[in-house]
């Protein structure tokens, strides 16, 4: 009887045990699968929050920039500079000081930190002067990423080097402008790949996709899938292209008004300058330098009841200006598309 | 006296409780074969193929969108146009393309087209145009789409494992409000 006994306990023993392994191997192969996931998704929020830190200072920034006439801003003596400035569970340190030989122009370093992830952002901001200085808009004109190492220890005044190396960029990039606008415009006008790759001068063998992918079907021959909206805007000379089979077609007196999307910060060339942004802002016009006078405010009417740009369009006609744009609604993705103030710009 | 103690250490299992053990074991070895099969067999090979090809695909994406975010202008596909390849000038104004080529061993092998997506660049200083750069594999669709030259819509599937997934993204071009303005 003895015997028995013990046999059946080393049974228990030896199920519990079993039952404990494989709940163990449960539960590590759960967490073996979730771990990988987790850490991606940790690296792309820190990244993404590291971004958003770094926004949040230039907007900060320009805030500050903006409460003031340009003339007095801070940093108008000396650059500014400061370190861990704490931020939506982040920090970042930034530089600012005025860009050299650019009038008007503020060069803003910000260096984000969020847990382990660090990024370098570099913006170039343009100012337009303004008879409001509430109303100055800035203009970002430059833009890039670099590798967060490249930060200066805090107390560093001198971005000299980092500034020559984004002056050359800008340099490069003027100079390159010629060239590739003459192999572009000739791209512009073909959606065959083939062509394309001639054109620009790469490799001629090879299986190329050329007509886009059709959900369920395969590849299909169709290049336009939807009529086009107006032309995009102009980029400094180029030429609007030639109107696509499918284009909508607009009456040659109204032609000009889709010639580019509405820019309404535009030189003029008495120095006198017509600025706003956001178009339920723009109440005050400054018409050749004088400001318009109350009984010309009719013309705003005009504009609630035809259409904004077609309002603009008319007065920037009167100054011999052709960036006119038939469609209002589209405008206001002008600048913003190049710019979000919140400074979420698309990603 | 020791008669009743005796019997009592005879008695066995109940039926009701044979068959929730037998359950509970069921269950348990159900669920560690299907543990083993899934880390040990062919699942796990096209479980870890398909994750660490969602890996380098996000980070193909995240290269090609930053390129991207810092080029001027798109110049290919016009707006309101989506075609499968890709026309833009970068920062530096040379003109990049990417494109898509079919990869014919993997065509063959999957028995359905496979592409690889490549790039150029032509320089504009030189007017060269360097040789292709392999930017994702496993691509089975690859659009674009454009509504304006500042801004780009990537539709992309990928095959990976035994099934495809896709990758989405609107990219914005941050630095196309350059050449407009004069410094």
């Amino acid at each position: 009887m003895i015997k028995q006994e013990r046999l059946r306990n080393g049974i228990a023993l030896g199920v519990a045990i079993f039952i404990l392994f494989v709940l163990f191997a449960a539960g590590m192969t759960i967490s073996h699968l979730m771990h990988g996931l987790q850490r991606q998704v940790e690296y792309a929020d820190s990244a993404v929050r590291a971004q958003y830190i770094g926004e949040s200072g230039l907007n900060q920034l320009l805030a500050r920039l903006q409460a003031k006439p340009w003339e007095e801003r801070w940093f108008a003596k000396s650059p500014d500079a400061a370190s861990d400035i704490n931020y939506s569970g982040g920090s970042y340190d930034y530089f600012i000081s005025d860009s050299p030989n650019h009038p008007m122009h503020v060069d803003i370093w910000i260096k984000s930190n969020y847990r382990n992830t660090k990024r370098f952002f570099f913006w170039r901001v343009k100012f337009q002067s303004s008879m409001l200085s509430g109303l100055a808009q800035g203009i970002p004109v430059k833009i890039a990423e670099l590798d967060s190492s490249d930060f200066p220890p805090p107390g560093t005044t001198d971005f000299y080097p980092m500034t020559s190396q984004i002056e050359n960029q800008l340099e490069t990039q003027k100079s390159n402008r010629g060239p590739a606008d003459d192999i572009t415009q000739s791209l512009r006008d073909t959606n065959d790949l083939h062509q394309a790759m001639s054109k620009l001068g790469g490799p001629a063998d090879g299986v190329f996709v050329a007509g886009p992918f059709v959900s369920g079907i395969g590849t299909a021959a169709v290049s336009l899938i939807t009529p086009p909206p107006p032309p995009p805007p102009s980029t400094g000379g180029l030429a609007i292209p030639p109107a696509l089979p499918l284009t909508i077609s607009v009456p040659s007196a109204e032609a000009e008004f889709v010639s580019a999307p509405l820019r309404i910060i535009s030189q003029i060339d008495d120095g006198a300058d017509i600025s706003g942004h956001g178009w339920d802002l723009v109440d005050v016009i400054n018409n050749n330098g004088h400001v318009m006078m109350p009984f010309q405010w009719p013309m705003i009417h005009h504009f609630h009841d035809h259409g904004f740009a077609d309002f603009i369009g008319k007065i920037m006609g009167g100054f011999g200006f052709d960036d006119h744009d038939h469609d209002d609604h589209d405008d206001h993705d002008d600048y913003s598309g190049h710019y979000d103030r919140d400074g979420h710009s698309g990603h | 006296m020791k008669a009743p103690a005796i019997r009592e250490l005879r008695r066995a299992f109940t039926l009701v409780e044979l068959l929730i053990g037998l359950a509970i074991l069921g269950m348990l070895f159900a669920t560690g074969f299907k543990a083993w099969q899934l880390f040990s067999g062919q699942q796990a090979e096209n479980l870890s193929k398909r994750l660490i090809l969602q890996m380098e695909a996000r980070k193909a994406f995240l290269n090609l969108s930053k390129q991207l975010q810092e080029g001027i202008e798109i110049v290919s596909p016009r707006p309101g146009t989506t075609i499968p390849y890709l026309v833009f000038k970068d920062y530096l104004n040379n003109v990049r393309m990417v494109y898509l080529e079919e990869d014919p061993v993997r065509t063959r092998s999957e028995k359905r087209p496979i592409y690889r997506a490549l790039m150029v660049i032509r320089d504009s200083t030189s007017g060269i145009t360097g040789q292709p750069s392999l930017l994702m594999e496993h691509v089975v669709k690859l659009n674009f789409t454009s509504h304006s030259t500042s801004g780009i819509l990537v539709t992309c599937t990928l095959h990976g494992g035994s099934g495809d997934f896709g990758l989405i993204n609107f990219i914005r071009l941050q630095n196309s409000a350059t050449e407009d303005e004069p410094n």
